[in-house]
């Protein structure tokens, strides 16, 4: 089925002209059929698009367009760069490499000492210390140890990157569905070795001041998990796939902190029925959405019938 | 010509002012420093003192006397004039340097000891082992020390001299470095910095707290009509000082902008530089860091 989007973007970078839309969580889809959101938008986007083209910010028109593509690119999304904007455009503009590389390194230094010292401000003074710089040099992180856990989590994604473009070539026969499933297991098994501190980084994380950013670094997380998982929707399932993922995420986290199997196996499994669920669920709306026009034609009879037999119709009589 | 530093006093009141009414005034600055630059034997140079333009080699001791002048009562006219506030702008100062045991820190124009009492605190650092207060003023140092002892902080250190000239310090040895309602009375606040930058170890910290522009116009105009028609008053009544009050609204309008200020600390050659402002900008806290 090809998609009534994909001929109205065709001047976009990200468009991969007719393609075959993709059938994951199309239970959701099947729903945005059934409230016609997605005509609306066939509708109405080309005009945004014309609109966006003219204002020179096809970016934000087309947002979840080129969100993904962003990503592929190795910089940050739309969103981070947003952040970073938020963070102050002044440290933005002066970031050159020395500075990221010093940050780096203090992290790196820091990073083996979380086990004694917790996701802290001590521990990234140790850090910083055992590689001769000053203590105060916690300070480059802002907000102390929720700072160093936003930093961990950008790491993380940023090593899901790179391992994900790899993969993307070596899997590439492989569903969706079963990529995505690899990611996630990839990405929760970077958090496994700080697990016993694990619980302390996801309050930290939590907390009302940090959960903008929060939202933002796992925002980053699902969208490059759905773009390496090879999605390309155009539509509202665009957001669907980012939320479904970004809440797999937090139950894999969840569970693994509260694991006392052997290796986690226990979450794996869990990890490996959810995505079983999901699967289930394509299925479903699959046949949901062949249903669909009958199911439409069903329900306009229908009201036709009620109609009838209300006499609403009879109007139409009286004026003939 | 001698610079010097000087704590301000009680300068700190909340804050920032109507530039237009100085901005001709900075212009005419900004031209005079880029002749220094091209002449600097010239021997003319000038810089602001409060409103006023004065050379540069007459700041330091106009800036010392008013604060001999008002060393007794300038604590007392501090929460007068900021109604108790400037205490927690320097608890949020602190807390934001968050020091941690064992280490060094360079309180500079820190005369009369607030910032560096409270950094002893928050240590739970018994003797205020440590610390060093730097002033250029011997008259605010006296103040601070009195109430050093009284207090029981015995290991603090106490240093006479110039922001602009630590020579009395070797290279890289502290790791944070406080001014606070200081920079503003140095002469060469570029050559503060560089000072700043030098004695500070790699990765130290320069934290400064220092009124800033009040970024709500309104507020502003507020801020501005309180400041030049309370402050001159109240030290007239309580320190018995107009001139010197005076001078601290002036010199606070004088004193460049947050992004001005930040740009300046960059150039000094420190990193990862950012600002946080405090009251709506009265007050603001820079921070930067050496590589």
């Amino acid at each position: 089925m090809t998609h009534p989007l994909s001929s109205c973007f065709c001047s976009c970078r990200v468009n991969r002209g007719g393609q075959a839309e993709n059938s994951l969580f199309s239970l959701f889809r099947g729903s945005v059929h059934l409230w016609k959101i997605d005509r609306m938008l066939a509708r109405y986007l080309p005009l945004l698009q014309c609109y966006g083209n003219f204002m020179g910010r096809t970016t934000i028109i087309a947002r979840p367009l080129l969100a993904s593509n962003f990503s592929t690119n190795g910089t940050t999304s739309q969103d981070a760069n947003a952040s970073a904007q938020s963070e102050g455009r002044r440290e933005e503009q002066v970031s050159s490499s020395k500075e990221d590389d010093v940050k780096f390194k203090i992290f790196s230094a820091a990073l083996p000492l979380v086990h004694q010292l917790g996701w802290t401000k001590e521990c990234l003074e140790a850090g910083a210390e055992s590689i001769g710089f000053s203590k105060s040099s916690h300070g480059i992180f802002e907000h102390g140890g929720t700072s160093f856990v936003q930093f961990f989590h950008r790491n993380c994604n940023k090593e899901l990157r790179k391992i994900a473009k790899v993969e993307q070539i070596e899997s590439a026969k492989s569903d969706e569905l079963t990529k995505v499933h690899q990611l996630l297991e990839k990405r929760l098994q970077m958090i496994l070795p700080y697990l016993p501190q694990w619980p302390q980084a996801m309050a930290l994380m939590s907390r009302p001041h940090s959960s903008l950013d929060s939202y933002k670094l796992l925002y980053e997380l699902a969208d490059d998990i759905c773009f390496f998982a090879g999605d390309r929707s155009l539509n509202a399932t665009w957001y669907t796939k980012r939320a479904a993922v970004a809440g797999l995420y937090i139950t894999g986290e969840l569970s693994l902190v509260q694991d006392k199997s052997a290796n986690c196996d226990e979450s794996w499994q869990m990890l490996a029925r959810r995505i079983e669920d999901l699967r289930k669920v394509e299925e479903f709306g699959g046949s949901c959405s062949r249903q669909q026009e009958i199911l439409k034609d069903i329900a306009q009879s229908s009201l036709t019938l009620i109609r009838n037999l209300t006499g609403m119709q009879s109007y139409q009589r009286n004026s003939r | 010509m001698a610079s010097l530093i000087r704590r301000t006093l009680l300068l700190r009141t909340f804050c920032r002012a109507k530039r237009f009414t100085c901005h001709s005034q900075y212009v005419h600055q900004e031209s005079a420093g880029a002749e220094r630059m091209s002449n600097s034997s010239k021997e003319s140079n000038e810089t602001h003192f409060g409103f006023q333009t004065v050379k540069e080699s007459e700041k330091a001791d106009k800036v010392y006397e008013v604060f001999e002048e008002v060393a007794q009562s300038y604590d007392k006219m501090n929460d007068a004039m900021s109604f108790g506030i400037h205490r927690l702008w320097k608890d949020i100062f602190v807390d934001r340097l968050a020091p941690s045991k064992p280490c060094k820190i360079l309180d500079v124009a820190g005369g009369t000891g607030d910032i560096a009492f409270r950094i002893a605190k928050y240590l739970r650092n018994s003797d205020g082992g440590g610390i060093t207060v730097c002033d250029i003023n011997q008259a605010m140092l006296d103040v601070g020390r009195k109430r050093a002892s009284e207090l029981g902080f015995s290991g603090m250190e106490w240093l006479q001299g110039n922001a602009e000239c630590l020579s009395s310090i070797a290279d890289n040895t502290y790791d944070s470095y406080t001014i606070a309602f200081g920079i503003r009375n140095v002469t060469h606040i570029d050559k503060a910095l560089k000072e700043a930058y030098r004695v500070l170890k790699p990765g130290g910290q320069f934290m400064c707290l220092e009124f800033s522009q009040v970024q709500n116009e309104n507020l502003r105009w507020l801020y501005d009509q309180y400041s030049f028609q309370a402050i001159p008053v109240m030290g007239q009544l309580i320190a018995g000082q107009w001139k010197a009050y005076q001078y601290l609204v002036e010199s606070i309008r004088q004193f460049p902008n947050q992004e001005e200020f930040a740009g300046m600390i960059e150039r000094a050659g420190f990193a990862f530089v950012r600002h946080e402002n405090l009251t709506f900008g009265v007050v603001a806290i820079h921070c930067g860091h050496k590589l």
